[in-house]
């Protein structure tokens, strides 16, 4: 197993600083960094494997056993036989190949970025698995932090072009020290659905027995068969003021549905109605058109490169012709500032612009006619985990300023439990399923369900070395009535057999303060059958929330006692029939950076822009009073039930030095920035 | 437009084939309105010397060759040149309908293996229908030239139909014809050029194997391929006779190709 050392390492390109002052050291386990994904961690990774572009300078020292890295190419040529490197959108493949190699040190450069949530899940346990096996070192370059959380040992977590932080997924997620750990820690939680939905009324659009067959490429005029189905006859329909999702995988006929709708194509049989008129995709009446908009999954392909974003945003404008140039123009920066751009963008080309401002725009062009309902297929897929939720969070805010309906598709129900109401779960065009995404996540009837509403990360493996306490993701619960700092933490641990009640209650503290703080808990009310507010619940058994709240790392948590180790969570050794709610369990509890903690004066963790923040409305909250003083009354208690409580002294934790070798980097530098 | 290694050679190729291509029209254009030796002129001496006076020397009915060249030239130029542009005006639009209508279809292949036989084909049944002017030979190019154009246009308008920006222009409220107009002419230009290019190329010989067969005359009766039949008897004494017309050709072509190779690369880096 090659031992990689990394001391004060720098990378200049170009003249600009890509990388300062990174001190590491690797040899076996998983080590993350978090980083921007603006080029620099992609530059990290290229200079660690060895394949250094010319144009990069490095200052400081790189070794792999104690060998410095060689200059000349051909050495180093040799010396890359040793080093994997996974990119992103290698995938399991890619991984399949680099392992054939025997790497004894494996660098993934974003290796999930735009894969679909199932797909994350399976590579990250494929890269573990792998580890297992071969034992190599895992270094991992991510913009995740949920995902560094979940699967490393030890977290560097970078603010520009310098490390910041350093620690394991549970010390960082206890009390982070730095502004920007915080950020990212808190950027997964969607916390400012405390606007008001529109009401719901009556049916705005509706799918009437709607079929999609298309032609395959070998169709020829003599096939006596009908082309195959892509969408069976479908019928729903959707409501004025509602928010309903399509989830699927990768054809599944969601995005067929959608365009569709948006007046895109044209059905093989069926109709659709808007608002009581006919149509069938692309006869949508012209005088409609303007009404229904919509946000495409890519927004680099959704804008003509050839022409300035401003004038592709006025397309929607353009039709309606009686507006004056002066009035196109209001509406344009009025468009323009409502995603939180600034109007003078409007000149540049859509390639000046990343996917997330591109994809705002894209929610601007769409906005431009008023439409009264608003399509969106797959609006985040370009969009990394931070930007996701941010832009779920604007979509939420948007949809309510306008009393917009929504009809959205995705493979990945974090995003549509954010933003809709209602879910249909679509496979290989038949609706298979639907309901309240909170009900989805908890009942999945259909197997294809399960596999989509599965949790996006993996499980902890026991098998490597575990940090005997705090088990990641339960720790740092603050008690509301707690006059002191949090830490050190008590890990609540569960035994697996019997989810216990406590946790749910844990997780309270921050529903029971909504009065003050905005809710994370918000898969509220404009259903036509209410959701109860799920995560309020001191349920005895462990109630999966709403999805929008999952963020953290899924924990498996491992047991209290060190001797005793947990059976990894998927094997059917465990007896822990319902693994996904009791990680959902987990990951609701795992919501330390949205806490007040008193040790760190935290700025308020909000994503929406200043001023955009509504006082949270009273009715989103369903809970009725007895069961907040319930919940209060329950929390004291929560030591002396089946759950274990051990006190872990935050020191303890760094102090298992000794634990694996990849802890060693607690002696670093770049460890302890208060030293 | 993704930057790609700038290669030196398809560069050089624009230039050169520029170059020689926009000489040879000059030349050809001048024989307009002037000519070393009007054709039209008493004959001078067959069969002349190349050298002093007659650069080129004189052919087996007392013309001046190099005025004869130039003349030629400019008759297959305006023949291929009147194919080519009736082949893309027809051909473009209906690739462009079938894009819209039925998608990508399939891979066309290099446009110039779909042109040479039907042009034949075409010329003969002209002929034998009793035509035999210049506006044989423009059709025998324009017809298969405008099938040929019409697959090449089909595949890019429909990759270009298939993007998201189309479809929200669509949904915007644009027709599918402002669509189309804002959105993938633009693009679809530099992809017409290259296109025209090729077929121009292609087109030249076609029309000088009609010549040489004897199936369709240019305008003015002569063309660089008439010219070609015609001095093959006496390739012996004055292979030079020979030589000149088939030099022409060949460096209307290559130089055509070269632009449009560059072309090419420059618009999506096939070439």
């Amino acid at each position: 197993m090659a031992r990689l050392e990394v001391d004060n390492l720098g990378i200049f390109r170009g003249g600009r600083s890509m990388i300062e002052g990174l001190s590491l050291s690797l040899s076996g386990g998983r080590t993350a960094i978090v980083g921007a994904q603006d080029g620099a961690m992609r530059a990290l990774a290229l200079e660690l494997a060895g394949l250094s572009i010319g144009s990069a300078v490095r200052t400081g020292t790189l070794t792999l056993d104690g060998v410095s890295y060689p200059t000349g190419e051909s050495e180093l040529a040799r010396f890359r036989g040793r080093i994997g490197l996974l990119g992103a959108g290698d995938g399991v493949a890619g991984l399949a190949s680099l392992l054939e190699r025997t790497p004894q040190l494996l660098i993934c450069d974003d290796p999930l970025h735009g894969l679909a949530g199932t797909a994350h899940r399976e590579l990250a346990e494929a890269i573990l698995d792998a580890q297992r096996e071969q034992g190599f070192g895992v270094l991992l370059l991510t913009g995740d932090m949920r995902l560094a959380m979940a699967f490393a040992d030890s977290i560097i977590v970078f603010d520009g072009t310098r490390p910041v932080e350093t620690g394991t997924a549970e010390t960082l997620a206890e009390r982070a020290r730095h502004a920007r750990t915080r950020e990212l820690l808190g950027a997964y939680q969607p916390r400012t659905r405390a606007t008001m939905p529109p009401p719901i009324g009556e049916p705005l659009l509706e799918f009437d027995a709607v079929e999609q067959r298309f032609r395959d490429r070998g169709w020829s005029p003599f096939d006596r068969l009908p082309p195959p189905v892509v969408v069976a006859p479908t019928s729903f329909l959707v409501r004025r003021g509602e928010a309903v999702g399509l989830l699927g995988g990768a054809g599944s006929g969601k995005s067929v549905l959608l365009r569709l709708a948006a007046g895109l194509g044209r059905c093989s049989a069926g109709e659709l109605r808007f608002d009581g008129d006919a149509y069938h995709g692309d006869d949508l009446p012209a005088e409609r058109r303007s009404a229904i908009a919509m946000v495409f999954p890519d927004p680099h392909l959704a804008f003509n490169p050839a022409l300035a974003v401003g004038l592709s945003l006025t397309e929607p404008l353009r039709v309606e012709q009686q507006l004056l140039v002066d009035e196109q123009a209001d509406r344009l920066v009025e468009g323009v500032r409502s995603v939180g751009l600034d109007p003078s963008v409007l000149g540049r080309r859509p390639d000046a612009f990343g996917a997330m401002e591109l994809q705002r725009l894209a929610l601007a062009r769409a906005l431009a006619s008023r439409p009264q309902l608003i399509v969106l297929d797959e609006p985040t897929l370009r969009l990394d985990a931070a930007e996701r939720v941010e832009f779920l969070v604007l979509l939420n805010r948007v949809r309510a300023d306008n009393g917009l309906t929504v009809l959205a598709a995705s493979r990945d129900i974090e995003v549509l439990g954010t933003i809709c109401d209602r879910i249909l779960v679509l496979e290989q065009g038949h609706i298979i399923e639907g309901g309240a995404p909170a009900q989805l996540a908890e009942t999945p009837e259909q197997a294809e369900t399960r596999r989509l509403v599965a949790p996006r990360y993996p499980g902890r493996r026991p098998d490597v070395p575990q940090p005997v306490a705090p088990a990641p993701g339960l720790v740092a619960v603050a008690r509301p009535d707690a006059g002191e700092p949090v830490p050190p933490a008590p890990a609540t641990v569960p035994t697996p057999a019997e989810p216990s009640p406590p946790e749910p209650e844990a997780a309270l503290p921050p529903v029971a303060e909504t009065a003050a703080d905005p809710p994370v808990v918000l898969l509220e009310a404009p259903l036509p059958v209410p959701v109860p507010a799920a995560a309020a619940m001191p349920d005895p058994d462990p109630e999966p929330l709403p999805l929008e709240v999952t963020p953290l790392p899924v924990a498996a948590p491992p047991p209290a006692d060190a001797a005793t180790v947990a059976p990894p969570p998927g094997p059917p050794a465990e007896p822990q029939p319902e693994l996904p709610a009791t990680a959902m369990v987990a990951e609701v509890a795992a919501d330390p950076p949205s806490l007040p903690d008193p040790a760190i004066p935290t700025e308020p963790l909000v994503i929406a822009p200043p001023g955009r923040l509504l006082p949270p409305a009273p009715q989103l909250i369903s809970l009725p009073a007895h069961k907040i003083e319930t919940t209060r009354q329950a929390l004291p208690a929560a030591g002396h039930n089946d759950s274990v409580t051990v006190p872990v002294p935050a020191e303890s934790a760094g102090d298992d030095a000794d634990k694996g070798p990849e802890r060693r980097q607690g002696d670093n530098p770049v460890d302890r920035p208060d030293d | 437009m993704i930057a790609r290694p700038d290669l030196p050679g398809i560069r050089w190729g624009l230039v050169a084939g520029g170059g020689v291509g926009l000489l040879l029209a000059v030349l050809a254009l001048t024989s307009l309105v002037w000519v070393p030796f009007p054709l039209a002129g008493p004959p001078l001496t067959p069969l002349a010397e190349p050298g002093g006076l007659h650069l080129l020397g004189t052919d087996q009915a007392g013309r001046d060759v190099v005025s004869l060249l130039m003349t030629a030239a400019l008759s297959s130029l305006a023949v291929a040149g009147f194919g080519t542009l009736i082949a893309l005006l027809v051909g473009v639009p209906a690739g462009a309908l079938m894009a819209a209508r039925f998608g990508a279809g399939p891979s066309p292949g290099r446009v110039s293996g779909l042109l040479l036989a039907p042009a034949l084909i075409v010329a003969m049944l002209l002929t034998a229908l009793g035509s035999a002017g210049p506006g044989t030979a423009i059709l025998s190019v324009a017809l298969p030239g405008a099938v040929a154009a019409g697959l090449a246009a089909r595949a890019p308008v429909a990759m270009l139909l298939r993007r998201d920006y189309v479809a929200a222009a669509r949904i915007a409220g644009l027709n599918a014809l402002s669509a189309m107009q804002r959105h993938v002419l633009p693009a679809l230009l530099p992809v017409v050029a290259a296109l025209g290019l090729e077929l121009f190329a292609v087109a030249i010989l076609v029309e000088a194997s009609l010549g040489f067969l004897g199936l369709a005359a240019g305008m003015s009766g002569t063309g660089l391929g008439v010219m070609l039949r015609d001095t093959q008897g006496f390739m012996q004494i004055r292979p030079l006779l020979a030589i000149a017309p088939g030099v022409t050709i060949v460096s209307l072509i290559l130089a055509l190709q070269l632009v449009a190779r560059g072309l090419r690369r420059g618009i999506d880096g096939t070439a």
